[in-house]
């Protein structure tokens, strides 16, 4: 031991000097390294490195993760069980705990998908999911930055989240409902000119006798009061919430009623728009 | 006594401005300007949302009452004005001039068809007073000037027009300051456009005690010694110094002695609050540090955490607006030559704040606040009626490409990030890696020592030897709805306390009503009857009642 | 012109302050690194001063006059005073040798009179304009500067220093936006070559006097890095960016000693200590008693191996202690006076380890900095030693690998900020070629495009 490491070793640094930095932003770690995080990943391989090809949003590994267990014989359901969407749920820990952003969320979500759509492929047909949603962007409007969200939160939560993309006339929305039987949908529009299409949808699939668990609507300039003027819907204020609303669909049996007097609770945090 | 006015006319989304001239000495005689839009709603989407829920007709009726009552108070003897030239946005041009709109309302061919709509050409136009129902000699001429493409109107040709960059050679970038804020990139005469959803945060709507403005409004901030100074409009629209506070407690460090009082903040006064607040640490987004999470300014002016949200994420949209153009053209925002900023919020923001914050690319080196462009071109118009052609083939000839930013993958990229900062507070440095990582360019660092040209003194520079004339506009729309039980609940729940009901008889006053972005009167009524389409002008009320009395 | 390819150190231990492998010695009987450490003490003319050749003047006199009489009022054993000029002196050769002129009359004075120890450095300011033709080399300010620098030889000055800012415009470039590659080519290759310029130049003028080429720093870089890096709450660059310029910049201010310089180097270069491990020349340095100038993240650790402890820099103006030449020199002798009583006590080892240890985990540029680490640096820098580029890297990496290591012990922490803007640049580092002329080639089709002032010509690029 040198002179100076035997001085070192009586010293306790935060005496002399603090990062304050650190000490208010925490160290930095690997996301892996998060304590939550590693409780949620697998610890055996091939999972282990499946998931965190997902928790690194890196598509290529995840590719040739999923490939390699496949070409090992393991079962594509585990291999989204227990590898990719492990992956995802340290992903969504992390994005709640702010950690992971926006951007980390949409690369590891289309990692994940990626290696899903690889397993059916093996396995055949669609996986299992805890159910079917549907979201569409209201017929006239291009803007679906807010409905690309609400898709990702739902399959990163395990739905099978069916996307209809934008400007979506409203027969094409009452034919997915109709063939999906969706568990939950969702409509979301920027413009006010657009929003209008929303009651007319629920018109409509009353007169033909369908209906949805709940119909979530949110986007850019669409209120509650709106939302609330007409029946089966729900507003939606942030497109993370879209999976809590659709758990609470199928767990509790919630229906679009309950939705609206219970948001704040169902969502777990609290909510301006419903105070 | 033979005079001859010309009357130059530009029609914003947050206002109408006149100008009169004296079409021998192209001299401005007089200006008069509203303090809003007449009809309801904070944005355009707002007025053609309205236009095509109560009727283009009615719509059309009650922005020309406004324009007329307008160029009344021009204090000019109408029957002397052989020349009207008007100037705005496509929507604006298309209500004005009475012609097709559904094409704006939406995008995507499944509307369209479904209502069997075709989108007008919108070409240079000369039209006449009566076929718009313009209150001036039935022989003068009505300019209306193209738009570029359908979505990209006059307003935004005028910005061009203007900065005067199509012919000459380097890289420009060019922009509105509005709720929809259009912005050019011009690379050698070769222009890309977009327009920018940036929302009413930046006109101070959606902010609590935001306001459009007008008297009372604090219009800026500067940083002093010891908190911040606020600066105020006075009656006659002027800035003026206000009192000096503590911003994370409103306590009055310095009272400014008949200081206007402060009714709320606008748009370019909330950009201020915002730049100086990231600047000291008194934000850190997306939160207020202060002990109730509020800022503070004179006469208990305020904005939240919301109100700081909302006006990031709209400076955001402009923020990926300008990276998306820089990232289609294939330029770096370090290499732009000289930017321009248009509109009334362009000319009033502060520069500097405008930069750190954002909203133009902290790399400018050349600014220019241009003010109102689009009254500037219809002055240019009533003086050089032949200039409508050149603008014409100048439009129709421009190599341009319009990026739709909705379906553009980079801007939902980059917007996505803008979301992480503003509602999540994501840091700026990780912002820049993201960019990184996308492979798109990073936001260059602030230029080292900005030059700020600021040609005349206010948005419209000269106002005449008549001077300013502030004209209120709105109207009264009436209904009575079948069904209606006279309970008063829509009454009750109109924040704008824009109804009155009169045996029955609803009355809506326009300039009060905050339109389709609102309907709380409508969705509020137990009876579902209250029917805002089914609203008509007082005018259009005794017509009909003509009809039935004969 | 030999570059260093080994150590001249064998061992981090020895390094310590007050002692040099190469002690200097200058006229009025000081010597540098033989056995005590000297301080410094450095004042800016007030504002107004340059209006006319008299009012520097007689400021410069000044300035001698108040340090001396206050150095033998407290009984200092020696004492170096350094002036930095404004534009206008090296601009005007004739101000310069007057000022020096003067200034070497006074120290001489107290000398005769007192038998008190004293150098006199002058340090002309580098006033080269790289984005105006003809550039760096060959302007009529390039020229100035060697009239200037000949002018102070001439006059009295006992060494000379100066403060080069080859390769700025592309680490400036660099640094503002965290292109880690850019600030290696502005350090490493523009800032090395540009050295050589100038620095064959100034040993060739002090040969004819008696007066010694003292040193450079990488002020304009490794310096502007660690001002924008700021406190340890600032993000506008990561300090883990800084240490790694700071890295690079040992193995460019190094070029001075090649060239014949043979120190004390250069109170601004916290490089120094990296270039001292390597080449055994005495440095000058500053930290605590600095802070009239700038506020650095090692203020104690600094003076772990100095030799000349500095003040940087501060104007002249009255203080409640009397005027800033007293106070300052006031306070660089007393820290002095506590290094040379730790030495002949046989505490000096406690002492440079106890100024070590406040700081060397404060920050990472200055755990790059403590002796043991900055020894390792040098190591990767003559393991290159042949070639300004690749050593400039090989110092970067290895600043990055002792960063890594404390950050696995456990004795640093970094924020992500830190970490990433790290991992990212250590990345780019690692990938560039080992070839230098590939290297260069690579940056100059990118950066002459991207960095307007940026003039290969004055790099003979």
């Amino acid at each position: 031991m040198t002179h100076i490491e035997e001085l070192e070793s009586k010293l306790d640094q935060n005496f002399v000097a603090i990062r304050y930095n650190v000490e208010i932003e925490g160290p930095a770690i690997r996301p892996e390294n998060d304590l939550d995080v590693r409780n949620i990943l697998p610890t055996e391989e091939p999972y282990k490195s499946i998931a965190l090809a997902v928790l690194y949003g890196d598509m290529d590994a995840s590719l040739s993760n999923v490939n390699d267990g496949l070409e090992a014989g393991l079962s594509p359901v585990d291999i989204i069980n227990n590898g990719l969407m492990k992956g995802m749920d340290a992903v969504s820990l992390l994005y709640t705990k702010g950690f992971y952003f926006l951007p980390d969320l949409m690369l590891s979500g289309d990692s994940m998908m990626e290696g899903v759509r690889v397993c059916e492929k093996i396995l055949g047909h669609k996986s299992e999911t805890k159910g079917t949603t549907v979201s569409f962007v209201a017929e006239g409007d291009p803007h679906d930055i807010g409905k690309n969200l609400v898709v990702m939160f739902l399959r990163a939560n395990g739905y099978d989240a069916i996307d209809l993309g934008r400007d979506v006339p409203t027969t094409e929305v009452i034919d997915a409902v109709e063939k999906y039987k969706p568990l939950f949908m969702t409509g979301t529009a920027l413009m006010t000119t657009t929003m209008t299409v929303f009651p007319k949808v629920v018109e409509e699939l009353q007169k033909k006798g369908l209906e949805v668990p709940a119909f979530g609507c949110g986007g850019g300039s669409v209120r509650k009061d709106f939302v609330e003027s007409f029946p089966m819907s729900v507003y939606g204020v942030e497109a993370y919430h879209a999976p809590k609303l659709a758990d609470s669909i199928l767990k509790d049996k919630k229906t679009w009623k309950e939705l609206r007097k219970e948001y704040s609770e169902i969502v777990g945090e609290f909510v301006s728009e419903y105070a | 006594m033979n005079y001859k006015y010309g009357i130059a006319l530009d029609i914003g989304t947050s206002g109408i401005r006149a100008q009169a001239l004296d079409l021998k000495t192209s001299q401005v005689i007089s200006t008069a300007i509203t303090l809003r839009h007449p009809l309801p709603g904070a944005n355009v989407v707002d007025h053609l949302h309205f236009a095509i829920e109560v009727g283009r007709e009615t719509t059309h009726k009650l922005l020309l009452d406004a324009i007329n009552k307008v160029i009344k108070s021009l204090n000019i003897d109408l029957n002397n004005v052989t020349r009207v030239a008007v100037c705005g946005n496509s929507i604006q041009l298309s209500l004005f001039h009475n012609i097709e709109i559904r094409d704006l309302a939406y995008w995507g061919q499944h509307a369209l068809d479904r209502l069997k709509v075709t989108p007008p050409q919108r070409d240079a136009t000369i039209t006449t007073p009566e076929k718009v129902g313009l209150e001036v000699n039935a022989k003068a001429e009505i300019y209306i000037p193209p738009a570029i493409k359908h979505e990209i109107g006059a307003d935004a040709l005028a910005m061009l027009f203007k900065a005067d960059i199509l012919e000459k050679k380097g890289i420009f970038l060019v922009s509105d300051f509005g709720t929809n804020a259009e912005i050019a990139l011009i690379i050698n005469g070769e222009v890309y456009t977009c327009s920018a959803a940036a929302g009413p945060a930046i006109e101070g709507q959606m902010i609590e005690k935001g306001r459009l403005a007008s008297p009372g409004t604090i219009c800026d901030l500067e940083l002093t010694n010891y908190g911040w100074k606020t600066h105020i409009l006075d009656d006659n629209l002027l800035t003026q110094e206000g009192d000096e506070v503590d911003p994370s407690t409103g306590k009055i460090i310095s009272h400014k002695e008949n200081s206007a009082k402060s009714i709320g903040i606008t748009g370019t006064g909330v950009i201020a609050a915002f730049s100086l607040g990231l600047d000291n640490g008194l934000i850190t987004l997306p939160k207020i540090k202060s002990p109730d999470h509020q800022i503070h300014l004179q006469d208990d002016t305020y904005l939240t955490e919301k109100d700081i949200v909302n006006i990031g994420k709209a400076l955001g949209a402009f923020r990926a607006a300008y990276l998306t153009l820089a990232e289609e053209a294939g330029v770096l925002l370090e290499d732009i030559d000289a930017t321009f900023m248009a509109g009334a919020s362009g000319f009033y923001v502060d520069p500097l704040k405008s930069l750190n914050v954002g909203q133009i690319p902290p790399s400018s080196q050349e600014i220019y606040q241009m003010g109102n462009t689009s009254l500037a071109m219809a002055r240019d118009l009533i003086i050089d009626p032949s200039l409508l052609d050149k603008l014409q083939s100048m439009a129709k000839g421009m190599r341009s490409k319009h990026i739709m930013l909705a379906t553009s993958s980079i801007f939902e990229k980059i917007y996505s990030l803008e979301l992480s900062i503003y509602e999540q507070g994501m840091p700026f440095w990780m912002y820049n890696e993201w960019l990184n990582k996308y492979g798109f360019q990073k936001v260059a660092p602030r230029s080292f020592n900005p030059q700020i040209h600021r040609i005349f003194e206010r948005d419209i520079p000269e106002l005449g030897k008549e001077g300013l004339h502030i004209t209120k506009v709105g109207s009264i729309l009436e209904a009575e709805f079948e069904g209606c039980t006279n309970c008063k609940t829509c009454l009750d729940h109109c924040p704008e306390n824009a109804i009155t009901i009169e045996n029955g008889l609803i009355k809506v006053r326009t300039d009060l009503c905050s339109g389709m972005g609102c309907l709380k009167c409508a969705l509020s009524c137990p009876n579902k009857v209250f029917k805002y389409g089914k609203l008509l002008s007082s005018e259009e009320i005794k017509a009909a009642q003509a009809e039935t009395d004969l | 012109m030999k570059r260093f390819t080994r150590m001249i150190y064998k061992n981090p231990e020895e390094l310590i302050f007050g002692h040099a492998k190469f002690p200097v010695s200058e006229r009025w009987n000081i010597q540098f690194g033989a056995g005590y450490v000297v301080p410094e003490v450095k004042v800016a003319p007030q504002e107004g001063s340059e209006a006319s050749k008299e009012k520097m003047v007689a400021e410069c006199r000044n300035i001698a006059q108040s340090a001396c009489k206050r150095a033998v009022s407290i009984g200092l054993p020696s004492f170096m005073l350094e002036q930095e000029h404004v534009f206008q002196q090296t601009n005007n050769p004739e101000w310069a040798a007057e000022c020096t002129q003067i200034q070497a009359e006074i120290l001489e004075r107290y000398y005769d009179e007192y038998g008190i120890s004293v150098a006199l450095r002058q340090t002309p300011a580098d006033i080269r304009v790289e984005e105006r033709a003809p550039g760096l080399r060959g302007s009529d300010y390039d020229n100035k500067i060697e009239e200037t620098m000949e002018a102070c030889a001439a006059n009295g000055a006992s060494d000379l220093c100066i403060e080069t800012m080859g390769g700025k415009s592309a680490s400036d470039y660099g640094i503002s936006r965290g292109d880690i590659k850019a600030v290696l080519f502005g350090i490493g290759v523009l800032g090395s070559i540009d050295m050589e310029y100038m620095w064959k130049r100034i040993v060739n003028i002090c040969r004819r006097y008696d007066c010694r080429p003292g040193g450079d720093t990488d002020c304009a870089q490794a310096n502007t890095a660690m001002f924008m890096a700021g406190g340890l709450l600032d993000k506008d660059i990561a300090h883990t960016t800084a240490a790694l310029a700071r890295a690079m910049a040992a193995a460019r201010s190094l070029v001075a000693v090649e060239c014949g310089a043979i120190g004390p180097l250069k109170d601004c270069g916290y490089e120094n200590p990296i270039v001292k491990a390597i080449s055994g020349v005495p440095i000058a340095t500053e930290g605590k008693n600095a802070v009239c100038a700038h506020s650095d993240l090692m203020g104690n650790l600094t003076a772990a191996m100095t030799d000349v402890w500095s003040n940087e820099s501060v104007y002249h103006r009255q203080e409640m202690g009397g005027t800033t030449p007293e106070v300052w020199l006031q306070a660089t002798g007393y820290e002095a006076a506590l290094m040379n009583t730790a030495i002949q006590t046989g505490t000096g080892e406690t002492l440079r380890d106890i100024y070590t240890l406040t700081d060397k985990y404060r920050d990472p540029q200055g755990l790059i900095l403590a002796y043991d680490n900055a020894y390792r640096i040098g190591e990767a820098i003559v393991n290159y030693g042949n070639d300004p580029y690749l050593r400039a890297r090989a110092a970067a990496l290895e600043a990055g690998k002792i960063i890594n290591e404390a950050v696995d012990a456990g004795k640093l922490y970094l924020t992500r900020f830190e970490r990433d803007s790290l991992d990212n640049a250590l990345k780019i580092l690692e990938e560039l070629p080992m070839d230098s002329d590939q290297f260069t080639d690579e940056c100059l089709r990118t950066y002459t495009r991207k960095v307007p002032e940026f003039d290969p010509k004055s790099y003979e690029l």
